[in-house]
């Protein structure tokens, strides 16, 4: 088995090397952009250099790592000595200043920077496992608080020896979802006679029954292993929180909280029993909250619809160590209310737990008129638990009993966003409480997941606030469309733009109660050359996808940029940057696997000035498109194709439904053709995506580089042959009388090994002059389309005109032909039912013309007052009547 | 409790005076008719009853001589008598005397009153009998829910109305012709006048041809809705003790809403639960054979059930007991006391040892373990083997491999891993943690959440509508299986379609939404008040278990959680005997009622005095599973020996010794693996990682061996799908299959270690009996090994085959004999 497992390794080992793309997919063989799909060690020790080694997809000049937290710093590492640097290993230096916790890196080369890493920051020291330990007789030995960065193999376990003392409440904690890991952890800890002692998915909890090694076994869930399933395993008497009471108090002030956990330094017992069946300890803590800087760094990893929380990382710290982090909310109440309150004065925010034998009732008084929001912080706060509220309405019955009535059940606020592959939806409940009537009221809270007698508690945070509109964004690298329209694929991607390029991104806007306006948009820290259309997620809309152009000037940029949304609510402008959201790995088909996101720390970019989009679209004309409903307008698109990329250009205009066009190889324009007859676009002005496919064959280097790249493969060429002369030679020295066999074997493992690396690099740079083919997606600056209800506007000499019975008046008409428009056009007097007397025959302004004259005919008894009317003007256009009304009023005197 | 005060103190006393019932002589004769005390008394020409000769012998047993008796009536022509059922011919009085060849007789006073008085007919009372008599309304006929040829009954004559339409209305009235009754299309068909795919169903001299004639002449009566219902039918007598290859005739009561009784013996029908011990015809009349023991006979009519016990002791002596260690074998040897069934002895060590790691942890035990077992001179040796398995993860995985499949850990396609991986731990770590029973089936019950946090919401998967729910919670926690009463009332018990249906308005709040993973639904409880609509009245029904109303429910309430508290409550009648009752079946391979999931008052217990008090100790020790099994294992009764004794060799269902049976699919395939050396190499799993530790169904396709051992597909909630049968398909398996002959002939194997071994080969066969049987061999199996090694090598061609090699041959072939013999196949 261990054989079996250090080949295993190597076979990793070369894929990084390489480049490997295994963990993408089998897509469309878009550009290359580059990923990270593994750091690893995945942490390291505060006040330590460590080196770390990258894994992903075209790592290409991967020269940089960037860190969330600017603090820790990274360079290449160079080869001892020579002054080249070992592909994809860096050392990364952690400033003994550093705070502890879990940031994101990110790595930068040629194409692009990556998305986001989960990198670990810690007090322990740590230690890499060490192979083979897949049994209980080749168990890694582990110092306590020692943290071990591990990978777990496929089929196989993990297993370490670590000393405890008689006593001794044990902890083993393994980090893996945290650090963006695929393990799904099954740990179980085995007593020195190797009997099983706990199990658990996430921390092991006992106490040492006497003083010896103790085991620790750990595997995924289905037995899947590789490089993705790394983990961080830390065995010991460590702290460890399992709750804080309450977990979230007001910005920049000092308060008590109740710290429910293990190994808590001056702690009681605690009646409170954990989730996994262990007593907790509890103690009770003063935390000072920092001030709201409305910045969004935590180290938990948390889901999409988490972008609303405001809060920060907190720590403990015991005399035996610090536990993990824990996010604190920024509440808007100056203090919660006790635990325990069930009588309430709104507004108000609790902290309590979830009963499971009955529902948490809070009773308090409203008054008509009222408008109070009321929300559950829970499933964004990572717990598992389904809030579920019930509003309902408290009287007096002739008997003075009690009676409630229910006002609304509240489920899941289910707002998803970002569909399949970038869920934002919660299971919290969000409500809007208009109050109708004076009254008392109840509201009854219930974990839906944990009813019942022996289920587990949670906590939960509610909030009932007066309304307050507000807003937060999230941005993410739109992902292009794969062709294949039946595919379910989502691959991991990032921003990265060429020169004359444009690439998506998607912004999604979580709009808090009831705030519906326009959001303004722009990015702080964009790289020159680069422009961002449109700028504004419009009223009502929740979701926009934005296109960031770039021109033909540009400098290199990897770094992380801040996209700013802004918003008038009321007389107050809201300023607030953006979250940024990620995939963590690619997915064949989301119907089958989910896509696990999570909400990044930082949001980048990158620009290359060395290359040039191979294709760009432009809109010939940059203008708004101005038509009518009904109409069909045409959008020349400009094509500038470069290379050899000379293919069929397939186009998708983003309307509903999707409209697919093509323009030929070669072909330097083409028409988006946008027909409004059939599209249920209404007046106002819409922004419409395009973006399109093609092919072609793509290099890796530019022209000037070919040259240096066929040196390299030559010199990798030559070190091949010198190991093949040397391997020739000690075999022939193996054959003399005197041979020292052993160290001639030895040799020539060497210079096998490096004729197979030289082969590999050889192999390597071929790839990289050798024109590959690419499908990949361009996009386009979206077209700005503003639609008018009909295709004339009609204008009425005067508004207004007098006359007497039975006489007749003209009213002259005019009209103004729009986009073209030159058919017949019908005006006629729209002249209601109940009035009498009164009437204009139809006239009809021929094509082409503009003018006409609707005459006016009063009988004896029209009534004799002002009468409002409306003079209409109908042109027909694709079948479809469009109608375009101007008021008029009629005064009618006696004669 | 029936059985239990009545059935028990009679079986004790009578038992034991049946051991010499053969020489007892008949002192006395009882005539009876049930339901009449006294005289015999009939009011009208309709009344028919069923009489009853009983004869008491001298040794104080009772002997039905019914069909032996002669009867003499003066004066002759009031009443007549055939196969013991007294017709009335006219009024008057008249008296019977029964008598047999000894001359020993009785006598019984008739009067027939009123005779010229013809009750109205109820078509549901009396009219729909015949059919269900006759097997026109069984499932494989008219009865089905398609009808036959055109013609549908209702099962059984569940549902008298709709019976009524289809022969009155349905095809515009054709099948019956009330100016010429005789003529009616049902009439010609059921006697085969005209042609019938069922054959001739009625005799036109019989009673029930009269009465279909009468009825269908006096227009068709259905009968008024205030007549009398039939609310209960008793069987007389209720029990006997019976001697092998006696008789017994019923007589069976039906008792009417409005308090009056009839005699309906000859439309009921009769159906034993273990044809190998008795037959019952269709009079009524009980026939036993030659299989002591137990039997009962279901009597059905209408939609009513009762029960006939009928003991059959051998009568053998028994004076030899074990050691009764407890309350579990005080019951069983009082019971095989009262049989005259002598249990074997108590099996020695090596089978022991084997056994109960078999049956409590899955897998053979090592030869280490069982060195140190035979050399322990410990008297508590056993109890304390019997603990070390309990605490081992062993007995939690094989556990979990049992109840995974009931509980239909089933992945029907490859994305449903993670949910029967995580399913499979749960299960596995609720045994490792000795969860208490009835908080494990409630933590299943009610199962909440996403399956990563909850894997039990993984039930829900495959168990995904209320009906399955309530179905496969009722056979697998209840031990009932309520399937049939979805479409009609039970045929075997009292549960009716309300019945069902109320259990299905627990499930029905049930909600769905999607989880985490693809495929792995969230479940939670929709607030509101559960309801379920029954089929067929088209009612709401509120929830309700089993005839337990849980009316205080609101709309918070999980109905499921009433449900869960239900089952745990301490006299619930159900739950704990169904546990305790499938646990025996593991380790007996007979349930004390079999099938262990159809647990229905037709089908009684074998010691029921023995469930009860299993039952109670079970409740008494708050569903502790250990414990249960650990008061099994520990006790003589598991303990005896399986080779028979002269008696007991018949002996199928009450324990005097130790039944064998075939090893699971999984122990097995381990066990093979174990005699071979070899290790399991399933796809994605750790190389060597046992069969039993499997988590789900999807590696029976990739192995043969596991599939045609009867591994179980997940596919139901009951113990059934795992086949436990012996096949001419595994014998070829285990002969002559690539995979055996791979692994017997590897490099690594069992043959190539021992053969290569230095040490002498008594020392190397010692160590593969001990792992095949736990023992050592005997001199002759050491001799026969000898002379079958030194003959392979002696006859090998050293031009072909060198000694090494054919030393190695051998000890493949003894190996592979060991593993195809029934002391390794068998658990015994």
């Amino acid at each position: 088995m261990a054989n079996v497992k250090q080949h295993k390794r190597q076979v990793w080992l070369q894929s990084l090397v390489l480049g490997s793309l295994f963990c993408q997919p089998l897509l469309h063989a878009e550009l290359p952009l580059i990923r990270l799909n593994t750091i690893f060690p995945p942490g390291s020790q505060i006040g330590t250099t460590a080196e770390v080694t990258i894994e992903g997809a075209d790592l290409d000049d991967a020269d940089s790592l960037l860190f969330s937290n600017p603090a820790i710093k990274s360079e290449p590492k160079i080869k001892s000595g020579s002054t080249n640097r070992e592909p994809n290993k860096f050392v990364v230096t952690i400033p003994s200043n550093t705070a502890a916790g879990i940031c994101d890196v990110r790595v930068a080369g040629r194409f692009g920077i990556s998305n986001p890493r989960a990198f670990a920051i810690s007090e322990s020291p740590e230690i890499n496992e060490k192979e083979p330990n897949d049994s209980f007789e080749e168990a890694m030995p582990l110092e306590q608080m020692r943290i071990v960065n591990g990978v777990a193999n496929p089929a196989a376990y993990d297993y370490f020896k670590v000393g405890c003392t008689k006593g001794q409440r044990i902890l083993a904690r393994c980090e893996f979802s945290e650090i963006d890991s695929r393990l799904e952890p099954v740990l179980f800890a085995f007593d020195p006679n190797k009997n099983e002692l706990a199990h658990s998915n996430r921390l092991l909890d006992f106490v040492a029954p006497e003083t010896g090694d103790y085991y620790i076994q750990l595997h995924d869930l289905t037995f899947r292993g590789g490089p993705a399933f790394f983990y961080r395993l830390q065995v010991g008497s460590f702290p460890y929180i399992d709750y804080v009471i309450p977990d979230f108090a007001k910005a920049s002030q000092t308060s008590t909280h109740k710290i429910l956990g293990r190994n808590l330094t001056g702690s009681t017992k605690s009646t409170t029993i954990a989730t996994d069946g262990k007593q907790l300890e509890e103690t009770s803590v003063e935390i000072t909250f920092p001030e709201n800087k409305f910045e969004f760094a935590s180290s938990i990893p948390f889901k999409p619809a988490s972008a609303v929380l405001e809060g920060f990382d907190w720590i403990y710290r015991g005399t035996n160590g610090s536990g993990p982090p824990q996010f604190l909310q920024f509440s808007e109440t100056p203090s919660p209310e006790p635990v325990v309150a069930t009588n309430i004065t709104l507004p108000c925010e609790i902290a309590s737990w979830f009963s499971p034998t009955q529902p948490n009732s809070f009773s308090f008084s409203a008054k008509k008129g009222a408008v109070y929001w009321i929300e559950i912080f829970s499933d964004r706060l990572n717990l598992p638990s389904d809030p579920f509220l019930v509003v309902q309405r408290v009287k007096k019955s002739d008997k003075g009993e009690l009676e409630y009535s229910d006002i609304q059940e509240i489920y899941d606020a289910d707002q998803n966003l970002g569909g399949p592959t970038f869920k934002t939806s919660t299971r919290d409940p969000i409500w809007r409480f208009e109050v109708k009537e004076d009254a008392d009221y109840r509201l009854l809270v219930r974990d839906l997941f944990n009813e019942g007698k022996g289920r587990k508690s949670y906590p939960f945070h509610l909030s009932i606030r007066n309304e307050s509109p507000d807003f937060e964004l999230v941005v993410i690298p739109s992902v292009p469309p794969n062709p294949n329209k039946d595919a379910k694929t989502s691959p991991v991607w990032s921003s990265f733009l060429r020169k004359e390029d444009k690439i998506a991104l998607d912004v999604f806007a979580f709009r808090r109660d009831g705030f519906n306006g326009e959001i303004n948009l722009y990015f702080e820290g964009l790289p020159t050359g680069v422009t961002m259309a449109p700028s504004s997620i419009p009223a009502g809309a929740s979701r926009e996808r934005f296109i960031l152009i770039s021109g033909g000037e540009l400098s290199p940029f990897s770094s992380s940029i801040q996209l700013i949304g802004k918003a008038k609510i009321g007389d107050k402008e809201i300023v607030h940057h953006s979250r940024a959201g990620a995939q963590l790995w690619p997915v064949d088909d989301y119907t089958k696997e989910p896509v696990a996101t999570r909400l990044a720390r930082d949001f980048a970019i990158a620009t290359t000035a060395k290359e040039t989009a191979p294709i760009t679209l432009d809109l010939a004309e940059d203008k708004t498109v101005e038509t009518s409903l009904a109409a069909k307008v045409q959008v020349p698109i400009k094509i500038t194709r470069r290379g050899e990329f000379n293919n069929p250009v397939k186009f998708t205009l983003q309307t509903d439904p999707p409209k697919d066009f093509e323009a030929d190889g070669k072909a330097t324009n083409a028409t988006a053709e946008i027909d409004l007859a059939q599209l249920k676009l209404p007046v106002g002005t819409h922004t419409l995506h395009l973006h399109a496919q093609t092919s072609g064959k793509y290099r890796r280097v530019t022209p000037d580089e070919i040259k240096g790249v066929e040196q390299e493969i030559k010199t990798a060429n030559e070190s091949v042959q010198a190991a093949e002369k040397e391997i020739a030679e000690l075999n022939e020295a193996k054959k003399k009388p005197d041979a020292k066999a052993e160290e001639i074997e030895s040799k020539i493992k060497a210079a096998q090994a490096k004729k197979e690396s030289g082969a590999n690099l050889v192999k390597e740079l071929n790839q990289k002059i050798q024109p590959a083919d690419v499908t990949f997606t361009v996009y386009c600056k979206p077209i700005t389309l503003k639609i008018a209800p009909s295709p004339i506007e009609l204008a009425l000499s005067s508004p207004a005109m007098s006359m007497k019975r039975s006489s007749k008046a003209e009213i002259p008409i005019k009209i103004t032909r729009l986009y073209g428009y030159k058919d017949p056009v019908e005006i006629s007097l729209l002249v209601p039912d109940s009035v009498k007397g009164l009437s204009a025959q139809k006239v009809t302004i021929p094509a082409d013309q503009t003018e006409a004259k609707l005459v006016l005919e009063t009988s004896t008894d029209v009534p004799l007052n002002e009468q409002k009317f409306n003079v209409q003007a109908l042109a027909k256009l694709n079948g479809h009547d469009l109608k375009t009304e101007q008021p008029f009023t009629l005064t009618v005197a006696a004669n | 409790m029936l059985l239990k005060n009545h059935i028990l103190p009679l079986a004790c006393s009578a038992l034991t005076a049946l051991a010499a019932a053969d020489s007892a002589k008949i002192e006395s004769l009882q005539i009876d008719v049930p339901g009449h005390s006294g005289s015999l008394q009939f009011h009208g020409k309709d009344m028919r009853d069923q009489i009853l000769v009983t004869a008491k012998n001298s040794n104080g047993s009772l002997e039905d001589v019914t069909h032996k008796a002669k009867f003499d009536i003066f004066p002759s022509g009031i009443v007549e008598i055939k196969d013991g059922l007294i017709t009335p011919l006219q009024n008057g009085e008249a008296t019977i005397t029964a008598s047999i060849s000894d001359g020993t007789h009785t006598e019984l006073k008739a009067t027939v009153a009123d005779f010229e008085k013809s009750t109205p007919i109820n078509f549901a009372n009396q009219i729909v009998p015949i059919f269900t008599k006759a097997g026109c309304n069984a499932g494989g006929c008219h009865g089905k829910s398609s009808g036959q040829n055109g013609f549908k009954l209702s099962l059984l004559g569940f549902e008298p109305g709709e019976d009524y339409e289809y022969l009155v209305q349905d095809a515009r009235g054709r099948r019956l012709f009330p100016a010429a009754p005789e003529r009616s299309l049902l009439l010609l068909k059921a006697t085969a006048t005209l042609p019938h795919g069922g054959g001739k169903k009625l005799d036109p001299n019989s009673d029930d041809y009269r009465l279909l004639v009468r009825w269908i002449s006096q227009g068709m009566p259905f009968g008024k809705e205030s007549d009398p219902k039939v609310e209960s039918i008793e069987v007389f007598p209720k029990e006997r003790i019976m001697k092998l290859g006696g008789e017994q005739q019923l007589a069976v009561l039906a008792h009417y809403t409005d308090g009056h009784v009839e005699d309906v013996t000859r439309g009921a029908l009769y159906e034993p639960n273990d044809k190998n011990m008795a037959r019952a015809d269709a009079l009524g009349n009980v026939t036993t054979f030659e299989q002591p023991g137990d039997v009962a006979v279901m009597i059905r009519y209408q939609a009513k059930v009762a029960v006939f016990r009928a003991t059959l002791p051998l009568g053998a002596p028994v004076d030899r007991l074990p050691p009764a260690k407890s309350f579990v074998d005080e019951l069983v040897f009082k019971k095989l006391k009262a049989l005259g069934l002598p249990p074997s002895e108590i099996c020695d060590d090596s089978t022991f040892i084997r056994r109960s790691a078999l049956d409590i942890a899955g897998r053979l035990p090592t030869p280490e373990e069982t060195k140190q077992f035979l050399a322990d001179s410990d008297s508590a040796k056993r109890d304390k083997w019997i603990d070390h398995l309990l605490q081992s993860p062993d007995y939690a995985e094989f556990f979990a491999n049992k109840w995974s499949s009931l509980l239909r850990n089933k992945r029907t396609d490859s994305a449903q891993s993670h949910g029967t991986f995580a399913f499979y731990n749960w299960i596995r770590d609720s045994f490792y943690d000795n969860k208490p029973y009835d908080q494990f089936v409630r933590e299943i019950i009610t199962a909440s959440g996403d399956m990563s946090e909850n894997p039990p919401v993984a039930w829900y998967r495959q168990v995904s509508n209320p009906n399955t729910q309530l179905e496969d919670s009722a056979q697998l926690f209840l031990g009932l299986r309520l399937q049939c009463a979805q479409c009609h009332h039970h045929p075997f018990e009292k549960w009716s379609q309300n019945d069902y249906y109320s259990l299905a308005a627990i499930f029905s709040r049930v909600g769905k939404k999607p989880g985490s993973q693809p495929g792995e639904d969230i479940v939670f409880h929709k607030r509101g008040m559960a309801s379920a609509q029954n089929k067929k009245t088209k009612k709401d029904l509120k929830p309700a278990a089993l005839g337990v109303s849980f009316a205080s429910l609101k709309a918070e309430d999980d109905p499921r959680d009433a449900y869960a508290d239900w089952m745990a409550s301490k006299d619930n009648p159900f739950f704990a005997k169904s546990l305790v009752n499938r646990y025996w079946k593991h380790f007996f391979n007979r349930g004390l009622v079999d099938p262990e999931d159809d647990m229905r008052e037709t089908n009684p217990p074998t010691n029921p005095e023995l469930l009860n008090a299993l039952a109670k100790h079970f409740i008494e020790s708050d569903f502790d599973l250990k414990d249960l099994i650990r008061i099994i294992c520990a006790s003589s009764t598991y303990q005896l020996s399986a080779i028979p004794n002269e008696h007991n060799k018949v002996d199928k269902q009450h324990f005097s010794r130790y039944y064998p049976k075939r090893l699971t699919a999984e122990v097995l395939y381990d066990a093979v693996n174990n005699l071979l050396k070899s290790r399991s190499q399933f796809d994605g799993l750790p190389a060597g990682i046992r069969a039993i530790e499997l988590p789900d169904n999807s590696y029976n396709a990739n192995s043969y061996f596991l599939t045609v051992f009867g591994r179980p597909d997940s596919s139901s909630s009951c113990e059934c799908e795992r086949s436990q049968d012996a096949s001419l398909a595994q014998s070829l398996h285990l002969l002559n299959s690539k995979e055996i002959q791979d692994k017997l002939t590897s490099d690594s194997g069992r043959a190539a270690e021992v053969a290569k071994s230095p040490r002498p080969i008594e020392e190397e066969l010692a160590a593969v009996y001990s792992i095949a049987f736990s023992r050592s061999p005997t001199p002759e199996e050491i001799s026969s090994a000898k002379s079958y090694l030194d003959k392979k090598i002696a006859s090998a061609d050293p031009a072909k085959t060198k000694p090494e090699a054919a030393k190695r041959q051998a000890y493949e072939d003894i190996i592979w004999a060991l593993l195809n013999t029934k002391e390794f196949l068998f658990n015994h």
